[in-house]
């Protein structure tokens, strides 16, 4: 009895699909590319993870060993602790900054604002490896302009790329520069979506300008600030052309591994060195790490309503 | 008779279909492709006439990049199992690491014969743990001193080669020297980046026979010698005696073209690069001296750099000889070696060319010394080393503790290098 | 007398106006001056970068830096041309590009007709399981990734770069946003008059969805052409690198080749400028609306 019940459900669930065979023919390519090109890899990441393997002879089984050592050493930990500070360095003040441009670019006072947009909003489109090499000629000790530049105040020369706390700075400026734009964007999209009348009724109960963007913009922009943080995370630990050209010769480690993000860590472990084990293990650690710090910022920040 | 004539006309059809193909296999061209970068590339056009002339059924293809992108896309590729050249140059401080990955072609028969004829310490890195042989040793570096004479005329020192040796005696008066130079006339000793690339370090090392191995392959990277390298380094660059450009920068090369150091601690292809582009002006004001020793009866010799020629697993099976014959040509033909050698100052492997007249010319932009002399003698005595295939990843280590010591986030030389010591056997798995 | 203290008052209360105005008039100049600040810093490096492109290597290295070329040359783009295959490297980068703006156009906007206009069993935990894909970072897959690659021959194969990111779930999410407000009476009309299902979707969706297919569209090219490290990883020869990657490769000397780095890189910027000059309105649109909505 129960066994044809089974068998009625079957068919009728073949049919069902046979019924349906529109959509789901139209969804299935990208179920067909997602088992291949993601979920595939990402188990087999897992699975290597757990090995020695340097991509060509074989596999040794070492069991946690390739995480314990993660742990355990200097680089990994150094390459989060790296993004933890490239992080403070830029995103506070990078983001607040993309707020001020936004709420200025929203003013129905200014004029230019589509140039200005359009300004800030360029370097977003342009490789970063061609720029990155451009940051190289403008921070050069000697022939640079920043140098000249600060030249005119006295300054004595900088060699911005050599030390670590300037390298790091460096990288900071360059990601500001490039990510400027798109958050302002992002924000200013934001702000258009608050409606006018509240700022209008807050006017007339006597509210100033600053009070109306601290009660009225940040709480209203918060979701926006969110995506924008959230981005912001997940970009400064997975880095790598940024850091990759800025220092070239090191494959961008930077003076004393200052810049060495996690994607450049796990970059060099999988493909100058071919540990490909402990370089699955990298990835790993890296997306359960991201993946808790996400958690954390929707926490922290999402629930101060 | 009939069957007779049959016979020869037979003979004569299939002599002449042989004759045919052999002439058309004669007439086809091979084509090597080989990755270098722009040094041996510019040594071997040197030599490239006479190749072709030797060779006319090959063609050699190159392919010229830095000797960091040759490394990165032959690991890659040779990973991948696709996309690698046919022959390929690698300096031996990198070649272990391909050697043991599996990836270049076994050349042992073909090399053996030439296994006297060069240098016994090109073999170390060109050879598996069987003996098997991968790679031809193409040019060693034996370190001295580059000196510019009139910068030591100027701080009131004398300035022929003779003298300087002897002022430069031991490393302890190339220091008072330093301070002396800087002082009297404001010029730095040398230069070396604070964020240190670690090369220098290595070759004060390899001098006193230290290193990041020993012979057993054991970390020694904390000894007492390299302590004591690693505090003569930093005394440099805390008191300001160093010029703090990195090697191969704009402002390394303006550096050494308008005085700005007075030495430079490199091994014999630096000569090449000196007066082919970097500083043409300043001919005539260089000399060279040996280095300058750690005890009494040091060894004043040491090694920086050396390449090989080798052949990637890559290379198809009918293309093997033509690449050998590259390889055989370029590595262990006298005259072509000495040709470069007089190019570029690529110094060979090839012992037989060390008695070659070149040595004891006398080249105006050294003002008239024999420079030469000073290298083939240090080649002589290159101390023990070993780069081994961890070597890349040793020194990217190295870099960092040695970057924090000169900059002083880490005071104490033992305990940088005992760190490193530390990330290095964790990190290669060496005792 | 009355009379005299409000006109009094009147020339205050204007004075006072003035002086507002004048308060405004200085912080507009501010706010002015503040904007140009930022623009001229957002636009430097890539004026250097074009002015440079300029140059001869000698007045790149020269002091104190110009900001024009004193003696503007094309010979840096001559030599690029001369010694790198570097009109080869542009075409690969256009061709990858293209052919993958394309194809994800279709198979995204494809699956997201099938979730918007559909009712499927298991629909909305399929939609799910689609976004939950999004928190995959790339970086997780690329070293099995390439071990699939060597497998199957896709190294230094253009394949290797279009295919994986060809159906992804931001595009699918993107444009189902779009779709679903597309009137369910358009496409039962155009059933009646008998049209296929796959027919309304080449014939009537995608004609509607223009605009959206314009914005996702520019996100795909400028990320495809914009993409390092992947292409980095699996091209190796020479003639079949992208723009951005052969870039880097740009080191065949000691000394660091600027002059046909920075032509190269001006060259490699350009196309991705006109495009965003040309389509502002749309690209804006479609970054902020990923945005909100995501």
């Amino acid at each position: 009895m129960a066994k044809q019940g089974q068998e009625i459900k079957k068919e009728s669930l073949f049919k069902k699909i046979r019924k349906n065979k529109i959509p789901y023919l139209f969804i299935s390519p990208f179920f067909i590319l997602f088992a291949i090109f993601l979920l595939y890899p990402t188990a087999y990441s897992f699975y290597l993870s757990f090995f020695k393997w340097n991509g060509t002879g074989p596999k040794l089984y070492v069991g946690l060993l390739n995480y314990i050592n993660l742990f355990a050493n200097r680089p990994f930990k150094q390459s989060l602790m790296n993004g933890v500070i490239i992080f403070l360095e830029y995103v506070p003040s990078m983001t607040l900054l993309a707020l001020i441009l936004a709420s200025l670019l929203n003013s129905k006072y200014l004029k230019l604002q589509g140039v200005f947009r359009t300004f800030i909003f360029l370097p977003y489109v342009t490789a970063t490896v061609a720029v990155a090499f451009s940051f190289q000629l403008l921070l050069d000790k000697k022939y640079g302009l920043a140098n000249l530049f600060l030249g005119f105040f006295g300054t004595e020369p900088i060699g911005w790329l050599n030390t670590p706390n300037l390298a790091r700075i460096c990288l900071s400026s360059l990601v500001t520069w490039r990510w400027l734009g798109y958050n302002m964007v992002i924000l200013l999209a934001g702000l258009q979506n608050i409606p006018l009348e509240l700022y209008e009724a807050a006017k007339i109960d006597g509210a100033t300008p600053t009070q109306s963007f601290f009660r009225i913009t940040l709480p209203l922009m918060k979701p926006m600030l969110l995506f924008c943080i959230l981005l912001s995370t997940v970009g400064t630990f997975s880095l790598f052309e940024e850091p990759y050209i800025l220092f070239l010769p090191s494959r961008g480690a930077g003076p004393m591994d200052a810049t060495l993000t996690p994607v450049v860590y796990l970059y060099q472990t999988g493909f100058r060195y071919l540990h490909f084990g402990s370089a699955s293990s990298i990835a790993y650690a890296l997306f359960i790490i991201l993946f808790l710090a996400s958690l954390f910022e929707i926490k922290i920040l999402g629930e101060k309503k | 008779m009939r069957r007779m004539r049959m016979l020869v006309l037979t003979v004569v059809i299939a002599s002449l279909l042989v004759v045919a193909s052999m002439g058309s296999a004669f007439a086809q061209e091979t084509t090597v492709t080989v990755w270098a970068w722009q040094f041996p590339a510019d040594c071997a056009q040197a030599s490239m006439e006479r190749f072709n002339a030797l060779y006319p059924d090959i063609n050699v293809e190159w392919e010229i990049m830095g000797p960091g992108d040759v490394y990165d896309n032959l690991l890659l590729a040779l990973s991948a199992g696709e996309g690698a050249p046919d022959a390929v140059c690698l300096e031996s401080s990198h070649l272990a690491q391909y050697v043991a990955l599996g990836g270049l072609l076994d050349i042992t028969d073909r090399a053996l014969p030439y296994y006297d004829k060069m240098e016994t310490a090109k073999w170390v890195e060109a050879r598996d743990e069987q003996g098997r042989i991968y790679a031809m040793p193409l040019d060693s570096g034996p370190v001295a001193i580059w000196y510019r004479r009139d910068i030591f005329g100027n701080a009131g020192f004398p300035s022929d080669p003779e003298s300087v040796a002897e002022l430069l005696d031991t490393w302890d008066d190339f220091y008072e020297v330093a301070k002396l130079v800087k002082e009297r006339s404001g010029v730095y000793m040398f230069a070396d980046p604070g964020s240190s690339d670690g090369r220098l370090f290595e070759m004060l090392l390899w001098q006193q026979e230290a290193g990041y191995v020993d012979r057993k392959g054991k970390v020694v990277i904390d000894s007492p010698k390299a302590v004591r390298t690693l505090e003569w380094l930093g005394k440099f660059h805390k008191e300001d005696l160093v010029q703090d450009t990195s090697p191969w920068t704009a402002g390394w090369y303006a550096g050494i073209d308008e005085g700005g150091v007075a030495t430079i601690i490199e091994a014999v292809w630096m000569g090449g690069f000196l007066w082919s582009w970097i500083t043409p002006g300043s001919a005539g004001n260089w000399g060279v001296v040996p280095l300058p020793v750690w005890e009494k009866d040091g060894v004043r010799s040491s090694n920086d750099g050396g390449s090989t020629y080798a052949i990637t697993n890559q290379c198809p099976e009918e293309k093997i000889e033509a690449a050998w014959k590259f390889l055989e040509f370029f590595t262990a033909d006298r005259q072509a070696l000495v040709a470069g050698w007089r190019l570029l100052d690529n110094f060979p492997s090839l012992m037989e060319c060390w008695t070659d007249p070149l040595v004891e010319e006398e080249v105006a932009f050294f003002g008239e010394q024999k420079y030469r002399k000073v290298f083939t003698e240090a080649a002589k005595k290159i101390p023990w080393w070993n780069y081994t295939k961890d070597y890349s990843e040793m020194n990217s280590i190295a870099q960092v503790y040695l970057t924090a010591y000169n900059l002083g986030d880490e005071t104490d030389a033992q305990e940088a290098l005992t760190q490193a010591a530390a990330e290095i056997r964790a990190r290669t798995g060496r005792e | 007398m009355s009379l005299k203290v409000s006109s009094h008052s009147l020339r205050e209360k204007r004075l006072k106006l003035r002086g507002e105005k004048k308060k405004m008039h200085l912080k507009k100049t501010l706010v002015y001056f503040f904007l140009i600040l930022i623009s001229v810093a957002m636009v430097m490096p890539l004026v250097w970068m074009f002015s440079s492109a300029f140059k001869f290597r000698a007045e790149i290295f020269s002091y104190p830096p110009t900001l024009f070329a004193k003696n503007p040359t094309l010979s840096s783009f001559f030599s690029l041309f001369d010694q790198y295959p570097f009109d080869r490297n542009l075409f690969n980068s256009f061709f990858i590009s293209a052919s993958y703006t394309a194809l994800a156009l279709f198979f995204c906007s494809l699956a997201a007709f099938g979730f918007a206009k559909y009712q499927f069993p298991g629909r909305d935990y399929l939609f799910l399981l689609l976004l939950g894909t999004l928190i995959v970072p790339f970086h997780v897959t690329m070293i099995p990734l390439y071990v699939f690659y060597r497998k199957i021959g896709w190294i230094n194969k253009f394949w290797g770069l279009i295919f994986p990111g060809m159906a992804n779930a931001f595009g699918i999410f993107f444009m189902r946003q779009y779709l679903i407000k597309i009137p369910d009476d358009f496409l039962d009309s155009a059933r009646i008059d008998g049209c296929s299902e796959f027919k309304i979707f080449l014939g009537i969706i995608l004609p509607i969805a223009r605009p959206a297919l314009t914005g996702l569209g520019i996100i795909f090219f400028m990320g495809s052409w914009n993409n390092f490290l992947w292409p980095l990883i699996i091209l190796k020869s020479r003639e079949m690198l992208t723009a951005v990657v052969a870039i880097r490769q740009l080191q065949g000397v000691l000394r660091v080749p600027y002059d046909l780095i920075m032509a190269a890189s001006a060259l490699t910027v350009i196309p991705l400028i006109i495009l965003f000059l040309v389509l502002q309105k749309q690209f804006i649109a479609g970054i902020t609306k990923g945005a909100i909505k995501g």
